[in-house]
């Protein structure tokens, strides 16, 4: 592991470091470019720790693995790319109907199917958001920088443990695959999943205002059953529609209530704009140098970074629209996200786009030009 | 301050690794650096590249598109990547590379400077660490980075077996252009 202090490293590494550092102690995997470097310094790291690594025989045999040792106890991850990631969706849900905390990262390549395999993008939005069967609601953070694959990989475990549920990292191959400053905090906060402590413990539901029950391991003497069919507060199977209609309003509710603290957006210099640029992920690095550029010629440009994606922060972007003329939204896929502040804004200020595909990034320029056109 | 390079070769030649101890040089000398690097499948001979941006500021074009410095390796890699080279900008060649180039693989808006850089390493014992002879010529005609924290981060990273010739092929480069 690293030392505290400032470092070289690559995205990858950092994200794996903040992964050991939060008290993942188990990664199950299938190797895919451009994530690979996570499992490699999991493999080597993980066993001086106390921890294990598992390369399985594919994406949902990880995926499985990952469910069964965090009901074990242990904090426990994979990581993979857009083709991964889709093999993974079914055991993804699996996660949130059983309420499995567990962390899974996805580092974006460019698609559809083998694409560009070593090219970065950011077309998984939705697969991560919809990918996975049933209804549910994806918490999924976007980090901007190898700093914040560090920090985020930290949050995306203390909201997997809090939350009792799946956790997405979504980064892409830009960040992932390039080196930069990290500097390693000599600790980080750690939140560990409520765990029961009476005789008697309801694995499936809860009293308690927060909507997330307590989560009791196997081996602790608690009768337990995991399944990921419908079933009662008890774990029991029971497929009459009043439990599973309870269930998912809850596994729903619990992620809505939690909201504001899952919520993690950067203002810049939006108080007087009248053209905010919104993007996220490795997007906003050159939109971020774009505005700045903006504001030094003394345009009124400001910029909204979502660090979390998912639950989409529909407040902050419908506040957002009452004081602009105009939204540019900056992403590496065809128009995803767009769609959800078009929702947000609801035709109260103008929404245009910048995009990119085909492994390449928005340039800095290419989103200085456009903001030239929102101003008019 | 900032400035775009772009190393580029063939696979087995060093050159992910040279920009990686570039990369980690420059962040010693407490400038901002993004490095990125792209590899083929092969293990050996296939295109390989490093590009590194340094600024003294944070960066935030991470994404590089043209080069102020290019160190090309391989005739293939300096024909894929000539065109990247930004005008005014600076080319540092194997003498090896420039001796496959006709009059058509040229560009006269741009430093083009030659150095023997694989006879150098070859003299020295072994070939591999042309790339090291690259780097401190490439410390010399630039002056970016200090000879002296090159050959701290080389003494740290390579294995000792090769630290020797790892050095004397920086100072070798060094030697080998004007400043």
């Amino acid at each position: 592991m690293l030392t505290p202090g400032r470092h070289l490293v690559l995205g990858n590494i950092a994200c794996a470091e903040g992964a050991l550092r939060a008290g993942c102690r188990f990664f199950a995997g299938y190797p895919i470019t451009p994530a690979n470097e996570i499992a490699q310094y999991m493999s080597q790291e993980l066993p001086r720790v106390g921890g294990y690594y598992v390369q399985m025989e594919d994406e949902l045999a990880s995926m499985a693995a990952v469910i069964g040792a965090s009901w074990a106890g242990a904090k426990a991850m994979t990581a993979t790319s857009g083709p991964g990631f889709s093999l993974m969706q079914e055991n993804i849900s699996y996660a949130y109907m059983t309420e499995t905390p567990c962390v899974v990262v996805d580092v974006q390549r460019s698609g559809p199917s083998t694409g560009q395999a070593t090219m970065p993008s950011q077309q998984d939005v939705y697969q991560a958001r919809y990918g996975a069967h049933g209804d549910y609601e994806a918490v999924a953070l976007t980090p901007w920088s190898v700093q914040e694959m560090f920090d985020l990989t930290v949050r995306a475990f203390n909201l997997a443990e809090r939350l009792r549920m799946p956790v997405l990292l979504l980064a892409d191959g830009m960040i992932g695959h390039m080196s930069e400053s990290l500097i390693v905090p000599e600790e980080v906060e750690v939140v560990d999943r409520r765990r029961p402590t009476g005789p008697e413990c309801t694995p499936f539901d809860t009293d308690d205002p927060s909507l997330i029950p307590e989560m009791p391991l196997f081996g602790e003497g608690y009768e337990l059953l995991v399944t990921g069919s419908a079933h009662r507060p008890s774990g029991r199977r029971d497929y009459t529609p009043i439990y599973m209609e309870r269930k998912l309003w809850r596994i729903r509710e619990k992620v809505l209530r939690a909201e504001p603290e899952i919520r993690d957006v950067v203002e810049y210099e939006l108080g007087d704009a009248e053209v905010a640029v919104l993007s996220y992920g490795a997007s906003a690095r050159p939109s971020f140098g774009a505005v700045r550029r903006a504001r030094g010629r003394s345009l009124r440009v400001g910029m909204l970074r979502l660090r979390a994606l998912w639950p989409f922060p529909e407040e902050v972007v419908s506040r957002l629209a009452e004081g602009v003329e105009e939204i540019v939204v900056v992403e590496m896929n065809m128009g995803k996200i767009i769609r959800e502040v078009e929702r947000a804004v609801c035709g109260r200020c103008r929404v245009s786009l910048v995009s990119r595909v085909g492994g390449v990034l928005p340039t800095l320029g290419e989103v200085y030009e456009a903001i030239g056109r929102a101003v008019r | 301050m900032r400035r775009d390079i772009i190393l580029c070769g063939a696979g087995g030649q060093g050159v992910v690794l040279a920009g990686e101890l570039l990369s980690q040089a420059l962040f010693e000398e407490g400038y901002e650096v993004v490095n990125t690097r792209s590899y083929g499948a092969e293990a050996r001979g296939g295109r390989c590249r490093s590009e590194i941006i340094v600024s003294d500021g944070e960066i935030y074009d991470i994404q590089l598109t043209e080069a102020d410095i290019l160190i090309a390796m391989s005739p293939p890699a300096y024909r894929r990547y000539i065109g990247r080279a930004r005008g005014g900008g600076l080319i540092l060649l194997d003498e090896e590379v420039s001796r496959e180039l006709g009059e058509e693989d040229l560009r006269g808006d741009v430093e083009m400077v030659s150095l023997p850089a694989s006879e150098i390493a070859s003299r020295l014992g072994n070939p591999i660490v042309a790339n090291m002879v690259m780097l401190g010529a490439l410390a010399r005609k630039t002056g970016l980075i200090p000879l002296e924290r090159l050959k701290e981060v080389v003494s740290r990273r390579v294995r000792p077996s090769m630290r020797e010739i790892n050095l004397r092929a920086l100072e070798e480069g060094y030697g080998a252009v004007e400043g």
